[in-house]
């Protein structure tokens, strides 16, 4: 049977903010409670923004990529900046990735998000990932080189060999970033130098 | 209470802002859920030794709770074929969670962590492993977990199976089309899937996958066990065209 939604507005709240993940009972309680103590308008303030943000955001026409919604301007700012090297294309999981790249400073190039990774273990398969419009983009020929950006563990090297399999028969060459970044790590959390370094590095598939 | 146990790690969830839960199939304790804190930093030593496959020798630290504490971790092997080899990582991830479904709780499965630690090291070598080593992992593991299903002697009447007979889980596996009714079965993959099951899985390929390929999966999933997660991964890649 399910729960009669809590009253208590304290409870509400906290059960709510409860919902992120890594946020448990406790720290939602927490953060309740401050909200409490805080200036008048901030709880509003923070609710704007979230409510804002479903609409604010899309998803990149060319990329994947998650960015702002613009009049008249349906690329990212990545994907319409027209200095960048349209050859290469990086690929990642998750669009947090791309920010880590960015602030390598290193890339010149173009981007695509997966949103996710093949995981065997959570019955995550290639239909739920955003390759086909990256096979869209690699139609032309103009595209020659993928770099497969995919965190170094099981999902990341999953998605890299599937993708290394179902692109065999395309003129693209595709690479793997190096060793350097720690296995069973997460792109996101690397730092800019080691970045840099394993995608100066980055070998063929 | 503090234990040191080898284990196999088949499979983790991450948990807050950089801890994970690794779920252990380890001889003595069967299916053991450890917490790893700081398991997800990008320095983090642990996280390359808590990845699906690796075996460990690791210490636990059980509290008051159902979650122990990872403390100690020695990593004893860990994939590397199987890493690099999309089919080869499929396999990994499937005998992952079957063997994990099919272990007790807190419970000794020293003979299911000792296959799943042998199919482990077959996926590092030659010959490719395919259908036939899977099948043989199922019958294997539903073996050592109590759930042999019949395939050599009807279900019903004992004799020996001989066509036309069929595959009905419920009956608990073969049986004489006169005996029962179920899904298409012949005495040959029968005697295959049992051959399988006796066999060393180094020797699998050599004896052939059965025709049924799923058969013994069913089986276990009818049973409420299996890896149904890997393996509708492994069928949508096989699925999967090729880019042209
Ligand atoms: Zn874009
Ligand atoms: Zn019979």
């Amino acid at each position: 049977m399910a729960e009669a939604p809590p009253q208590d507005p304290i409870r509400r709240a906290a059960r709510q903010l409860a919902r992120f993940p890594g946020i448990g009972e406790k720290t939602a309680t927490r953060l309740v409670y401050w909200l409490l103590r805080a200036p008048q308008g901030t709880a509003a303030e923070m609710a704007e923004a979230l409510v804002a943000l479903k609409d604010g955001v899309r998803e990149c026409s060319v990329c994947c990529d998650l960015t702002a919604v613009r009049p008249n301007e349906t690329r990212c700012a990545v994907c319409a900046n027209g200095s960048r090297d349209t050859r290469t294309i990086v690929v990642v999981e998750h669009p947090q990735d791309v920010g880590a790249f960015e602030k390598s400073g290193e890339f010149r190039g173009l981007y695509h998000v997966l949103h996710g990774a093949i995981s065997p273990l959570d019955g995550v398969g290639p239909d739920t990932l955003r390759i086909r419009p990256l096979l869209e983009r690699l139609r032309d020929g103009h595209v020659q080189e993928l770099v497969l950006a995919t965190d170094p563990d099981v999902e990341g090297d999953a998605t890299a060999l599937y993708l290394a399999r179902l692109l065999a028969g395309i003129p693209v060459k595709v690479t793997r970033l190096a060793h350097g970044l720690p296995v069973g790590a997460e792109i996101e959390y690397a730092d800019a130098a080691s970045l840099a370094r394993a995608l100066e590095n980055r070998r063929p598939v | 209470m503090t234990s040191k146990t080898d284990a196999i790690v088949t499979g983790t969830v991450d948990v807050g802002e950089s801890s994970r839960i690794v779920r252990l199939l380890t001889p003595e304790g069967g299916r053991v859920s450890a917490i790893a804190n700081g398991a997800r930093g990008a320095s983090s030593k642990l996280a390359s030794a808590l990845e699906p496959g690796t075996r460990l020798s690791v210490t636990l630290v059980r509290g008051r709770g159902e979650l122990a504490y990872l403390r100690g971790v020695d990593v004893i092997s860990a994939p590397r074929r199987a890493r690099a080899d999309l089919d080869r990582l499929l396999l990994l991830g499937y005998g992952c969670e079957f063997c994990a479904a099919l272990a007790p709780e807190h419970h000794e499965a020293e003979k299911l962590h000792g296959l799943l630690a042998v199919f482990v090291d077959r996926l590092e070598v030659d010959p490719a492993p395919g259908d036939a080593t899977r099948q043989a992992l199922e019958a294997k593991a539903l073996t050592f977990a109590g759930l042999a299903p019949a395939l050599v002697r009807c279900a019903r009447c004992q004799d020996p199976l001989v066509d036309p007979c069929v595959f009905d889980p419920d009956a608990g596996g073969a049986l004489h089309t006169r005996c029962g009714g179920g899904a298409a079965f012949d005495a040959a993959s029968g005697a295959r899937l049992d051959a399988l099951r006796r066999t060393p899985l180094a020797s699998s390929e050599g004896i052939g996958a059965a025709s049924s390929p799923w058969l013994l999966a069913d089986f276990a999933r009818w049973h409420h066990y299996g890896a149904p997660k890997a393996r509708s991964v492994i069928e949508s890649i096989g699925r999967a065209p090729r880019a042209t």
